[in-house]
């Protein structure tokens, strides 16, 4: 049974959003994205100070089934990525919420996220998909 | 990219035009065929190649430890090291191993990572099949790029697959398609085991706790008696035949379900 968090935002590409008091925004991928990838063993994140665009690729995860996308779901600059990853990518299987956030925007405009799912949103996503 | 001319390699005597490519240049290939799908221009289509000898790995390969010096090492004797963009496990390639790569694009909830490895391995074992040859699928441990779709003949493995999948942008938050790569390497023929060799060197320079096991495999030159030529010959014209009855039947299966919002 896959976790979700009441706070975030979702994209149906399975990642999730979540906004900080600092008004920055953090972004990694879902309990569910990580369970159908199966173990991830790298994840490719962009640079600090790279520009990324709401709906477009900003990176790469890949598992030992597979390979895939990741978007950002807002637009801005990357003010932090997490190293930890590189030594440790399987953290993002164990704490997808947590230790296993992919990296942090600054954004340009907040209300981009009006457009991305509330849980009850991705959840009713995910049941259609099954 | 439109339409590569690999895509329907064609019969001639009786052999097929399928290339042997330097590995950077096939991958490139398979990842331009992948874009015609990302960009709209084709729904679906295939790439059927042969590879110049070279050890083949996924992108997370190249942050370990001793990559560097391990790239150095093999280059300087004659195996180079090209990393590649689906997930999985090292490869080896030489021109005994044929590539098949699909690329189809598909609604994102009409499509899971096991259906995509079955969208290959259905089409190879139908070919094998008509060989006279009964196989199946499923994870060999001792096999090289192990997983649960490796294509199996009396539980040896033939094939190993892996995949890449690539979102479509789309207004639709909820219906979205995605263009999917899936790659397939069959052992056509040996010598086998200093492949094998070769990949286990590549583990332990590596550190990477990995032995491939030379029984756990088989090549087609081993199973039909045939070799060269004459096995390719044999086993090719069936391999394109099923790669096009996949593609017809992708498009006939996909023509109502994908979403129209590119």
């Amino acid at each position: 049974m896959s976790e979700f968090r009441k706070e975030l935002k979702y994209l149906p590409s399975h990642e999730w959003a979540r906004v900080e008091e600092d008004g920055t925004v953090t972004i990694g991928i879902t309990d569910h994205a990580q369970e159908s990838l199966g173990d991830v063993v790298y994840v490719e994140t962009p640079e600090v100070g790279a520009d990324v665009n709401a709906g477009e690729e900003a990176g790469v995860v890949e598992s030992v089934k597979a390979a895939s996308d990741i978007f950002s779901p807002v637009s801005g600059v990357v003010i932090a990525v997490n190293e930890a990853l590189g030594d440790a990518p399987e953290t993002v299987n164990e704490s997808p919420y947590d230790d296993g956030w992919f990296f942090k925007v600054k954004p340009t405009d907040l209300s981009e996220l009006d457009d991305a799912l509330d849980v009850d949103g991705y959840k009713a996503a995910l049941e259609e998909d099954e | 990219m439109k339409q590569t001319q690999f895509s329907t390699a064609k019969l001639k005597d009786g052999v097929s035009d399928i290339p042997i490519l330097n590995a950077k240049i096939g991958l490139d290939l398979e990842l331009n065929l992948l874009q015609s799908v990302v960009d709209g221009e084709t729904h679906a289509d295939f790439l059927i190649w042969r590879c110049e000898q070279s050890l083949v790995v996924p992108k997370s390969f190249s942050h370990k430890a001793n990559f560097k010096l391990t790239q150095k090492y093999f280059n300087y004797i004659g195996w180079p090291i090209v990393l590649r963009e689906t997930g999985g496990d090292l490869t080896p390639q030489y021109p005994g191993m044929l590539n098949v790569a699909i690329v189809f694009r598909s609604a994102k909830k009409a499509v899971s990572i096991r259906d995509s490895y079955l969208e290959i391995c259905q089409p190879i074992i139908h070919a094998l099949s008509r060989l006279g040859i009964n196989a199946s699928y499923g994870s060999i441990n001792g096999a090289f790029c192990n997983g649960d779709y490796n294509v199996t003949v009396n539980n040896k493995k033939i094939a190993g697959t892996a995949q890449r999948w690539r979102q479509i942008k789309s207004v639709d938050s909820v219906n979205q398609d995605v263009a999917i790569l899936v790659q397939a390497a069959i052992l056509t023929e040996g010598p086998l085991t200093y492949l094998w060799q070769i990949c286990n060197e590549f583990y332990q320079r590596n550190d990477i706790n990995y032995f491939i096991e030379e029984d756990k495999h088989i090549a087609l030159n081993e199973i039909l008696k045939e070799s060269g030529i004459a096995l390719a010959k044999k086993i090719e014209p069936q391999i394109i035949d099923s790669m096009e009855d996949w593609l017809d039947s992708y498009k006939q299966k996909t023509s109502t379900t994908l979403n129209n919002n590119h």
